[in-house]
């Protein structure tokens, strides 16, 4: 980098600028909680803009908060390192982008949000997650944490006029509440085994090791969304504004990556064998659960959440890959899987992030996220189609966009196991997920060509889609900027990953990854370019030079051809979900109505039916039975009667007695 | 155990306290109030002469005039506003708040050499302000008057009280004063409370608070 080098002091006055700039907006947000002005974005991008700027040039620092601000043991304290720069990196860069899109997003919402409060909790949000990702021991980490859950949940809930969008805030809610708890015993139970609360000081491994390890697996996985621990993915990202789901899903999951990568990979702060293959299954299983459940989806958001949940199970087999390379001591594999890992977060949080942008321009024109209403919008919103077509490729892994450069270092990492595993089963496994890594590339493709051919291609299947108009500016400059990203971060990954390899050198006694990436990405991009654009030229003179006769489409006689006969969402999945219907009881059920005019019936309904059976034989009933069995206990705890309140108090105090002269 | 002036008067306000749990009548309630705040003064008085604090001096006095006098007054006028003579509690057997008060003085007692700061030298007196504490909790429990319960709380603040100034060399004068206020100030929004829950319900008490759940 030609930019100067901040190392050392200056870190913490770099954050503390970004701090001030977003905390800025908050202020203003809950002082003037409707009116909005150009003040809003500006400094959210300005605070964004200094976070990528710390993320690109500053060194390694550590410092804490004076003393006011202490907690019990530990006081506030933050480190700057390669790995939380690369995360600050990445918050900066969406922050960047938030702050161009969301002003001309929410215009179309201000009569029914209070808009400086969605601006202040925003900000908010971005704040505590870069507190998460600098936080130098568990009690800031926890702190920056629930402030991040406690932000999220309220833009989750902003349209709260709507009973389905508290509902789902409500179970967002909970569902944080849940992995909290989990994280907390976690760190509880480090504590006693370390006596510090510092990161630095953590250092367990053996048998001890597993329920920590456990519990602090599932307080993050519920955060990730890593399965089955994803419940609340498909519900909240459809009840959340755009940018905040962008947000979510491009950035917040990503903390819980990185703890899981601070906490189990770098600096064998938590160790145990078994928590790399456990990784590696989990991560395998919500890949392609989430890719399946994704293509049943009409739901535009929908859709992309259950993808979040497949990217998500991604990262997390890079994780695993890294983990179980490093129990058997292959140190290179072990640091192309980790770079692959974060590679991919990176990667998945711009075009993640690009897809959301796109739903949110196409909701703010069409009022409509419903695919089945939707179509021919390549014609009205070229911009918009270009950039969501560009962020679905790289979805998808295609070259040489940016999904296909850190999954290509996935599947070198596979690769490597397969050939170099100590056992048998270690390098069959390698094979078995190399073959299911490319089934959910494949069913993701599936899912996006439904996606953009449904929605961009075609004749437009409702009045709404029909009268779009092109996105404003900033909404289309942000979605621009991302697509130019994912094209730039997949062409120039060498520059990449000279900031990976100082991330992961720890893993491989310092060697730089350099030396692993041997695909000539630019010349393969060219020459995909000049073939690409020869064919087209081609077939372009080639049909100039014939004359043309321009003719209606020939219908077989139905009659006049209309948006209803065109392909819907549900019929390009069906041949895909038939073939899995049994994972989620896949139906079609056809009705006929006006069965006595045998061959003339009045209407005939097509639809299609699947039971999610993790929701419906699992969180459900026991849900119910939780709240059956609080319900009982809490009627009596709580009866009212202030004697009784007065005698649990006269109880605590007896027991912290007996317990103090014990 | 050496039994020092001190630890006899922590005895007599313990025993105040226990006789209080088998009181009924508001106003010998009041009064007995009075007189264990008032020996709690004295205890602060007769500490300052013995570690030579001239400030203890001034604790005492306001601690005499303030929660001895002051307070007992202020309650008594409020009852008599609200014409109310007796509380006789919510336990049928009406004498076993005054067994379980014994029960609490022996336990108190015999648990004072855990809890003392053996280097001070009051080992009685500690378990007397445990014993204390616990007795204003059971006043708080057993009592049906929303009047009785400021009582009660006001048992338990003198435990806290006698506590800290007998098992440490007392907190330094603002923050006993700071505490003092706080309690008259908490005493005298119950005092509203009452008078509002009154006027409201047309009478405090507090077993019949119940239907304010639904």
């Amino acid at each position: 980098m030609s930019l100067p080098d901040l190392s050392g002091g200056y870190a913490p006055l770099w954050c503390g600028a970004a701090l001030f700039a977003w905390g800025l907006v908050a202020i203003l947000g809950c002082c003037a909680r409707r009116a909005v002005s150009f003040l809003h974005p500006l400094l959210t991008g300005l605070g964004s803009l200094v976070l990528l700027y710390l993320a690109l040039t500053g060194g390694t620092a550590s410092f804490a908060l004076p003393l006011p601000f202490f907690l019990g043991d530990a006081g506030l304290a933050f480190t700057i390192d390669p790995l939380s720069r690369w995360f600050l990196g990445i918050i900066g860069l969406i922050g960047c982008a938030l702050a161009g899109f969301t002003p001309g997003y929410l215009a179309h919402l201000r009569t029914r949000l209070s808009l400086g409060f969605v601006w202040a909790a925003l900000c908010v949000l971005l704040i505590s997650m870069s507190g998460v990702v600098l936080a130098g021991n568990a009690i800031s980490f926890l702190v920056c944490w629930e402030l991040m859950a406690l932000s999220s949940f309220v833009l989750v809930a902003a349209d709260h006029e709507q009973q389905a969008i508290r509902k789902a805030a409500l179970i967002y809610l909970g569902a944080t509440r849940v992995g909290t708890a989990f994280l907390m015993g976690g760190f509880l139970v480090m504590h006693s085994l370390t006596g510090s609360w510092t990161f630095a000081d953590w250092h367990v491994s053996g048998a001890v090791a597993l329920l920590p390890a456990v519990l602090i697996f599932i307080g993050l996985a519920t955060k990730a969304g890593c399965w089955p621990f994803h419940l609340w993915l498909p519900i909240a990202h459809p009840a959340a504004p755009a940018p905040v789901s962008a947000v979510m899903s491009g950035v917040m999951l990503k903390t819980a990556i990185y703890a899981m990568v601070r906490l189990f990979v770098l600096g064998d702060h938590l160790t145990h064998p078994a928590l790399g293959p456990f990784i590696l299954i989990l991560g395998a299983i919500s890949a392609l659960w989430g890719v399946l459940f994704a293509l049943l989806q009409h739901d535009l958001k929908r859709l992309l959440a259950y993808h979040s949940v497949e990217n998500i199970g991604i990262i997390l087999m890079g994780i695993g890959v890294a983990l179980v390379a490093r129990q058997y001591h292959l140190a290179l594999l072990a640091q192309v899987g980790l770079a692959a890992a974060l590679f991919h977060t990176l990667n998945h949080a711009v075009f993640k992030s690009l897809l959301f942008f796109g739903t949110g321009a196409i909701d703010a024109q069409t009022h409509q996220r419903d695919v089945e209403h939707l179509g021919g919008l390549i014609h009205r919103m070229p911009w918009t189609a270009a950039a969501f077509i560009t962020g679905s490729a790289a979805i998808c892994a295609l070259p040489p966009f940016n999904g296909f450069a850190s999954e290509w270092l996935l599947y070198s990492g596979f690769f490597g196991l397969a050939t170099t595993g100590a056992t048998v089963g270690l390098r069959l496994g390698a094979l078995l997920l190399m073959g299911w890594l490319a089934l959910v590339g494949a069913l993701a493709l599936a899912c996006f060509v439904k996606a953009i051919g449904v929605v961009f291609l075609g004749l437009p299947r409702s009045k709404a889609a029909e009268s779009a108009r092109e996105a404003g500016r900033g909404m289309v400059a942000a979605q621009v900027l991302l697509a130019v990203l994912c094209a730039a971060f997949g062409i120039a990954v060498p520059a990449l990953l000279r900031p990976l390899s100082a991330i992961t050198a720890p893993l491989n006694a310092g060697a730089a990854l350099a030396p692993v990436w041997t695909l000539p990405i630019p010349l393969l991009a060219a020459l995909l370019v000049a073939l690409v654009g020869g064919a087209s030229l081609l077939m372009h003179t080639l049909a100039t030079r014939q004359p043309t006769r321009r003719y209606i489409t020939w219908e077989c006689g139905f009659g006049t051809l209309g948006p209803r006969t065109q392909y819907s969402a549900t019929s390009f999945a069906q041949p895909i979900s038939r073939l899995f219907g049994s994972l989620y009881r896949y139906a079609v059920a056809i009705r006929v109505h006006g069965t006595r005019r045998r061959h003339f019936p009045d209407a005939i309904d097509a639809g299609a039916t699947h039971e999610p059976y993790l929701e419906t034989r699992v969180y459900r009933p026991l849900l119910r039975n939780l709240q059956r069995v609080a319900g009982m206990l809490l009627m009596r705890l709580q009866a009212g009667s202030i004697h009784q309140y007065l005698f649990y108090i006269a109880l605590v105090l007896l027991l912290l007695l007996w317990v103090g002269c014990r | 155990m050496t039994i020092s002036p001190v630890d006899l008067l922590a005895a007599g306000a313990a025993m105040c306290a226990v006789w209080m749990c088998g009181v009924g009548g508001l106003t010998p309630l009041l009064r007995l109030l009075g007189v264990q705040t008032a020996l709690s003064a004295v205890m602060a008085a007769v500490l300052g002469a013995t570690f030579g604090l001239p400030h203890y001096y001034v604790l005492a006095l306001v601690v005499f005039a303030v929660k001895a006098v002051a307070i007992p007054v202020y309650l008594s006028h409020a009852a008599t506003q609200l014409q109310l003579r007796r509380d006789d509690g919510v336990l049928t057997p009406t004498a076993l708040p005054l067994f379980l008060g014994c029960g609490i003085l022996i336990a108190g007692y015999f648990l004072a050499p855990r809890i003392a700061v053996p280097t001070m030298g009051y080992t009685g007196a500690a378990g007397m302000a445990l014993a204390l504490l616990l007795t204003g909790m059971l006043i708080m429990v057993t009592r049906r008057l929303a009047l009785s319960q400021v009582i009660g709380f006001l048992v338990l603040e003198n435990g806290i009280f006698l506590y800290s100034l007998t098992q440490t060399h007392g907190m330094p004068l603002v923050i006993e004063m700071g505490i003092i206020f706080d309690v008259l100030i908490a005493v005298l929004v119950a005092g509203v409370v009452i008078f509002r829950l009154n006027r409201s319900f047309e009478h405090i008490d507090v077993t019949q608070l119940r239907g304010l759940r639904h």
